[in-house]
């Protein structure tokens, strides 16, 4: 076949057909195999001019990924066709992830501010000049108030550690990381070692779902459910008080109220253990409580005080415990929304406790644990700096700023953007905008997002398609690595994050005699990965990172089959995974055993045991039950982070967050469909719609995250044709002339007080509102907030965290 | 099934020795609603907003707390008696013997009749600006059952991408393949059978109401939704001088003449637009 | 059952005023045309006098269709692909390629028969006339069919649409004629005014057209009352979106109002007849807009 471009073929479809001829002799030369499920990828790679390999950028599972590439530039995207977990298939945010690089308001250039903070006025300068001043600033910090003045607020991290080293050279702790899981990642680190769960969906009899909408967030889990249940008849059942994508295609969805889900999980375990259906041989030996202590623990969480917390019938609860322990492979998998609260960290042990007593674990079709490819730091690696002792949790770090509690010479803001999208949202602007708490801010971006919006100095970050590094899944029974390399030329004067972290380091280090500039010691960044690549055992046999760029992710398991749809063996069997890990070294704890009785949350004056205590963030005031709702948040299949919130095709998808009301509760307050309504919380209130529904608990409602943008993009504040002077010249024609959406949403985040779990100092997503139409004059997006009430429930936080 | 003539038809190869004759099936039971489909395909064509190829139907369905979703897929069902092509003033879409209904680009003079005729709403019209500009606009589109991937051993982006694996497309005339085992063992059924279209898009586990009723698609539909279309309406540029926006004042008599003054005056800017007199890009 | 569509494409409508204002021009094209006929071609000497001017009236409506046509076209350059003299194809199956031909030849029967009409040549008009009177009632029957033709698109979808396509072409057709030959009263000389009677006449006919309009409308109403979901649900368009156009100013102001008027003393005298005409007229440029409208309104959201 001879060689052509991806335009180029469609264009060749186009004038065959074009010609008049019905092209006989296409169609005679097709030969495509079985229902679709065999279709090979390495035919296009031949077709299409170049193709490479690398990792998307979303999600928590990652999905390897082909790219196809024209003129330099990716232009499409496909799963990577021999990955046992997705086999080819990518999700709605990984397949149009790649436009992001060509997104017409990327940051281009180090920009500076001109005029106030926030201004949102900027300067073109070149990196020297951006180096030297970032320099200078972290110079000065040093000397003033020691290391540990440099901050770094961060998402998620890039997957080698560059931030980590950049810190650690500096000589400081201070490291900020804002997810909102938590609570789901302490809870599992406590009780068994490991951050996530691999849930064997495919094999599973019985899946218990705890607030997560897995559907729409996690792909590679869904497709395994969907197996699952075609092939083996699984039953779904889905914990959520909203109807998500997930409960509303579930066998079961149980309404549960906010909240409740670790006390209903301890009453299912309670009448697990009560009716006898216990694996007591499991927790005996591989838990640190006997069977017998474990039974009189749980005795006290009854059902009927179950029923009483989370709206659901006690004999629901008991039946589908019930099913769950006799149902066997069964497996839970949970996540933010269960664990969101402020016991966010009790919840996912009692949610653990489930799989352990019915010993489902690390069984096939059961509860399983992380396998992880890992590589070693490069050498030398700088010494880890004392750690502070104020104990700050990210979620409190603004107020400590604020107050001087915590001294901020320089902020780093990296790949988060909490002046949008944190719990107390106006309280971060506020403080990121305060010079005396914040003197000196330094954000590395590709967009200007409302965090980046107010700094001092503005960076220009490569993406996913612009760098290298090593990225492997957190949750696979089939653990693999694969690499991000520079598959696309990156535009503008845009370097990736490890060559600008090092470039500072030289410039504060320009002799070595620091120290500092050893870290940071090669050219390339190919070369630093090379290193991380060629420090795990095995692959180098196999290829090195070489390999991995050919043929994708590493090790290679198989070839997909198109009959069966599943990646078989060279053998041509289908895949087998290994159970039983914990066999061969124990968990990952210092007792080796899963630690249902947690000594660490004990020494903190909590509970050792898991138990349930009310969620503080949704503690309603004497009085006010009637009504208030308990307000919930949630994300959807066309969000990422809320990175993708300039991406023109997801955001036409989904662009506005109307509030999910239950039709019962909105008519009894005269409140129809798509009328206006106010919701206020402690901190104040929006104005948005009603989208009044039966797909939600009447004592809850409900807004997707991630809308009602000022800044990041054209498409994201919509406003297609007004282009800020800062940004590149370019244009898309597309998102100039037929942009038709008038709804950008409305930012929960703005009315969301600041509670945080204890245990894990993680912000708690839920609070209490009181929903009224709107009154008049109230306009659509309205939106008014007390900065110092949102202080308070900081001050408030300080006192029980 | 009697034949029938359809206007442009190729002989059909259904049945025929050695040839193939394509379908898709849709299996709702395993579909998760994630919309990669649409995604992908959007991607795959560089589409632009506003226009799509396939798109979700969602749907909740039931009075708390026993609710659930119903979410179809739809796209072209490359029907078997495609009235689109029927009623093709210029030969441009036509039906290739191996089961695609496709569309010439060349050929098409924007008159859209073919999207009258469709009664899946499965066309629309290209807007007049796109990101590539070098790509075909101002006619008439629709999926392609992804010629340009199937003739090359490729399956349709839709399909490739589909996370769940509900989408299986494949060549009915071979036995062994998987669409047509599934036609043999599985409850099939398509949409608006009695269009007398005979679609070759299958669908596992449809029921024939709510989303794929096209009058509750009307009435039941959200606020939301409604709005959003409203606005589409308001602001999308296809070459639509008709879009009646809804509402109390909107259709009122003065609100109904007003609107059918505006589309005359859109139509006559139009014109000088095409003349080259004006240019609103 | 509760349900609530939550998602959905927004594939709109695509045939919009321009076409139904065509379909309208058309319409009275093809009326005035008959009513010029009746003199030379079927011998009702009465109408005699205004058959030239009726003729050429029709000739000009005609002649802003194809600029409505082309330029509502997606490629305006492409029209020629609808010649098959250009492009050597013919699709025959698709009503349009049929229109596309009457359109385009229509106009010049018709100018035919007024050359012949002004040349007083009585044995070649009628010849020519009759054939001219077939291409209007083709031109016009076809754009009925154009929209007939589409399974899915109610209320178009009968055998009636056509007739009553037709019928409403002939009463609009005079409606417009007559207020048109009202104003041309104004700037003529005493001699070329219109005989009262004239009008009178015409009112007549218009009265019988308007009966028959009633009547197949009345027989689509109770069709659709009895018919599927799809055809119900165009009655409870017509009362809600589309009320403005099909209920007050199609069934109220074009035919109720007028019929009133006609059947009234009012209807024997100038006056009535030429508000009747106007009501006419404009009414059923309403029951265009629904038609085509409506069609396309709601499957637009399926
Ligand atoms: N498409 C997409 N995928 C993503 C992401 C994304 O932004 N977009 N983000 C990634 C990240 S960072 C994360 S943390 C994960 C989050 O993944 P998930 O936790 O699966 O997703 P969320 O939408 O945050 O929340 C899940 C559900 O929790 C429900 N919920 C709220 N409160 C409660 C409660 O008290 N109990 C119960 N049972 N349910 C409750 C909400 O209604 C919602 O449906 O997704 C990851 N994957
Ligand atoms: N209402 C509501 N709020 C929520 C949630 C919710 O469900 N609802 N979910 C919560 C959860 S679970 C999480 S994890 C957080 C996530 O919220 P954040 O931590 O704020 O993460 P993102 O919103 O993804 O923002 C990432 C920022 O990094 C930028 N960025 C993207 N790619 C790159 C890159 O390659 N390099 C650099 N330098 N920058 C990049 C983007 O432009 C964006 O400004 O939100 C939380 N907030
Ligand atoms: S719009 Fe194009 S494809 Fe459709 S009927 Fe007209 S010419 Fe044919
Ligand atoms: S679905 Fe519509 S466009 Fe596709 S072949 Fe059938 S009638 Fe034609
Ligand atoms: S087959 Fe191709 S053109 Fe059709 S919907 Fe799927 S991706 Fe789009
Ligand atoms: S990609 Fe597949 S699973 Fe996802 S919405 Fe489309 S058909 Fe359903
Ligand atoms: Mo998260």
């Amino acid at each position: 076949m001879p060689r052509v471009t991806r335009r180029r073929f469609l264009q060749i479809g186009g004038a065959a057909l074009a010609a008049g001829a019905v092209p006989k002799g296409i169609a005679d030369a097709m030969e495509l195999e079985a229902g679709g499920r065999s279709y090979n990828y390495a035919r296009v790679a031949e077709d299409r001019k170049k193709t490479a390999f690398t990792v998307s950028p979303f999600a928590k599972l990652k999905t390897p990924q082909q790219v196809f590439l024209e003129n330099g530039q990716v232009v499409s995207a496909a799963g990577f066709l021999n990955h046992p977990a997705t086999r080819g298939r990518s999700a709605a945010i990984d397949a149009v992830a790649h436009l992001t690089a060509g997104d017409p308001d990327r940051v281009l250039h180090p920009l500076k501010r001109e005029g106030n903070r926030g201004e949102n006025r900027w300067k073109r300068i070149s990196w020297q000049e951006a180096l030297a001043e970032i320099a200078k600033a972290v110079e000065v910090a040093t000397a003033q108030s020691g290391a540990a003045s440099v901050w770094l607020v961060r998402g998620e991290d890039t997957a080698d550690g560059a931030w980590k080293r950049y810190m650690h050279t500096l000589g400081s702790p201070s490291i900020v990381s804002l997810a909102n899981d938590g609570g789901k990642k302490t809870g599992q680190k406590l009780t068994w070692g490991e951050e996530i769960e691999v849930p064997d969906f495919a094999n599973a009899r019985y899946i218990l779902n705890f607030g997560s909408n897995l559907y729409e967030t996690f792909p590679a889990h869904a497709a395994a459910v969907a197996d699952g249940r075609a092939e083996r008849h699984a039953k779904l059942v889905t914990f959520d008080p909203r109807m998500s994508m997930t409960a509303g295609l579930s066998d079961e969805w149980v309404p549960v109220l906010p909240g409740s889900d670790g006390l209903v999980a301890l009453a299912m375990a309670n009448v697990i253990m009560q009716e006898g259906l216990a694996d007591t041989a499991f927790i005996n030996t591989w838990t640190n409580v006997s069977a017998e202590k474990l039974r009189a623990h749980l005795s006290q969480f009854t059902l009927e005080a179950a029923e009483k917390e989370s709206g659901i019938k006690a004999a629901v609860i008991k039946r589908i415990a019930i099913e769950f322990a006799t149902e066997k492979p069964a497996t839970v998998f949970s996540y933010r929304g269960a664990s969101s609260h402020t016991n966010g960290t009790d919840t996912e042990r009692a949610l653990m406790l489930l799989p352990i007593v019915t010993g489902n674990v690390e069984v096939k079709g059961g509860y399983c644990l992380p396998r992880r490819i890992r590589w070693d730091d490069v050498k030398p690696v700088p010494p880890i700096p004392a750690t502070r002792k104020e104990g700050i949790g990210g979620a409190l770090f603004p107020h400590a700023a604020k107050t001087g509690k915590v001294k901020v010479g320089v902020l780093f803001n990296y790949n988060t953007n909490p002046a949008h999208s944190a719990a107390a949202a106006p309280y971060w602007r506020e403080v990121l905008k305060d010079e005396k708490a914040v003197p000196f801010m330094v954000a590395i971006a590709t967009h200007m997002s409302e965090t980046a919006a107010l700094a001092d100095i503005v960076l220009p970050d490569a993406t996913y398609l612009e760098s290298n590094e090593p990225v492997s899944s957190p949750s696979s029974l089939f653990p693999w690595l694969g690499v991000r390399t520079v598959v696309a030329t990156a535009p503008g004067e845009v370097r990736e994050l490890k060559v600008i972290l090092r470039d500072i380091v030289h410039t504060l280090d320009k002799e070595g005699s620091p120290g500092m500039k050893r870290y940071w010691d090669f050219q390339d960044p190919v070369e630093w990965l090379s290193k991380c690549v060629d420090s795990i055992p095995r692959l180098k046999a196999d290829g090195g990172l070489d390999a991995i760029r050919a043929n994708g992710p590493w090790p290679h398991y198989g070839a997909l089959d198109g009959k069966t749809g599943k990646v078989l063996d060279g053998d041509g069997k289908p895949l087998k995974a290994e159970y039983g890990k914990h066999r061969k070294a124990g968990f990952a704890t210092a007792s080796k055993k899963i630690e249902i009785h947690c000594e660490s949350l004990r020494q903190l004056g909590l509970p050792p045991l898991p138990v349930w205590r009310k969620a503080k963030n949704l503690a309603v005031a004497q009085g006010k039950e009637k009504g208030s709702f308990a307000f919930i948040t949630f994300k959807t299949a066309y969000q990422a982070g809320f990175t993708t919130e300039n991406n023109k095709y997801l955001v036409e998808k989904d662009h506005h967050n109307h509030c999910f009301i239950n039709k019962k509760s909105a008519t009894a307050m005269d409140i129809r469909d798509g009328d206006l309504i106010r919701i206020a919380s402690s901190v104040g209130y929006l104005v948005t719609k009603a989208r009044v529904t039966q797909s939600i608990h009447p004592q809850v409602v409900a807004m997707a995250g991630g809308h009602g943008h000022n800044a990041v993009g054209r498409v994201a504040r919509m406003e297609s044709r007004k282009r800020p002077e800062w940004v590149a010249a370019a244009e898309d024609p597309d998102i100039r002339f037929n942009l038709w959406w008038e709804d950008k949403g409305v930012n929960p985040n703005e009315i969301m007080p600041l509670f945080a779990d204890t245990a894990s100092g993680s912000t708690a997503m839920s609070f209490v509102v009181t929903v009224e139409k709107a009154r008049t004059g109230d306009k659509y997006g309205d939106i008014k907030t007390d900065v110092a009430v949102h202080e308070a429930f900081f001050k408030n936080a300080v006192e029980w965290l | 099934m009697s034949s029938r003539s359809y206007g442009l038809q190729e002989p059909p190869s259904l049945g025929v020795a050695g040839r193939k004759r394509y379908a898709m099936v849709v299996d709702l039971r395993r579909c998760t609603g994630c919309g990669a489909c649409a995604m992908a395909c959007k991607v795959e064509f560089d589409l632009p907003l506003g226009v799509w190829r396939i798109w979700l139907k969602e749907e909740n369905r039931g009075e708390f707390p026993n609710v659930r979703k119903v979410v179809v897929p739809t796209l072209c069902n490359h029907c078997d008696y495609p009235i689109c092509v029927r009623n093709c003033p210029t030969e441009s879409t036509y039906k290739h013997a191996d089961g695609f209904v496709l569309i010439r680009p060349n050929r098409c003079i924007g008159c859209r009749a073919c999207i009258v005729a469709c009664p899946y709403n499965a066309r629309h019209l290209l807007p007049a600006a796109r990101t590539d500009a070098q790509k075909p606009t101002s006619i008439t589109d629709k999926c392609s059952f992804c010629i340009h991937r199937v003739s090359r051993g490729l399956a349709p982006a839709c399909v490739a991408s589909c996370t769940a694996r509900a989408m299986i497309f494949g060549d009915l005339n071979d036995p062994e393949s998987e669409v047509a085992t599934l036609l043999l063992k599985e409850n099939v059924s398509v949409l608006r059978p009695d269009m007398g279209t005979a679609p070759q898009v299958y669908y596992i586990g449809l029921d024939h109401g709510g989303v794929t009723d096209p009058i509750a698609c009307y009435t039941d539909r959200s606020v939301a939704l409604k709005d959003d279309f409203n606005a589409f309406k308001r602001n999308h540029n296809g070459l639509s001088f008709g879009d009646i926006v809804e509402g109390e004042n909107e259709t009122s008599a003065l609100g109904f003449t007003r609107q059918v003054a505006g589309h005359l005056k859109d139509f006559i800017v139009d014109i000088f637009e095409k003349i080259g007199w004006v240019s609103r890009h | 059952m509760e349900r609530e569509i939550v998602s959905n494409a927004f594939h709109h409508v695509n045939w919009g005023i321009p076409i139904a204002v065509y379909f309208w021009l058309v319409g009275s094209s093809a009326g005035s045309f008959v009513i010029s006929s009746l003199g030379w071609v079927f011998g009702i000497k009465k109408f005699k006098p205004i058959s030239f001017f009726a003729s050429n009236l029709a000739i000009v409506q005609l002649l802003i269709v194809p600029a409505l046509l082309v330029f509502d076209l997606g490629r305006v350059m492409r029209a020629s692909h609808l010649f098959p003299l250009v492009t050597g194809f013919w699709h025959a199956t698709a009503s349009l390629a049929w229109g596309t031909a009457l359109v385009a030849t229509y106009p010049i029967g018709m100018a035919i028969y007024s050359y012949l009409i002004y040349k007083h040549n009585e044995k070649w008009a009628r010849v020519f006339g009759f054939i001219a009177v077939i291409q209007a009632i083709s031109t016009h029957w076809y754009t009925g069919i154009t929209m007939a033709l589409n399974p899915s698109r109610h209320p178009n979808h009968t055998a009636l649409a056509a007739l009553l396509f037709l019928i409403g072409a002939f009463i609009s057709g005079i409606g417009l004629l007559i207020v048109i030959l009202k104003i041309r009263d104004y700037f003529v000389k005493a001699a070329d005014k219109l005989d009262p009677t004239m009008i009178v006449g015409l009112g007549r006919l218009m009265l019988l057209g308007l009966c028959v309009d009633i009547f197949l409308v009345f027989s689509e109403f109770i069709h659709m009352t009895y018919g599927t979901e799809e055809e119900f649900h165009v009655l409870e368009l017509v009362s809600t979106v589309f009320r403005a156009p099909v209920l007050e100013l199609y069934l109220g102001l074009g035919l109720a109002l007028p019929l009133a008027i006609l059947v009234s003393p009012y209807g024997k005298r100038n006056g009535g007849v030429l508000l009747a005409s106007a009501l006419i007229a404009t009414g059923i440029f309403g029951m265009r807009l629904g038609w085509v409208l409506i069609s396309q309104f709601s499957q637009t959201i399926f």
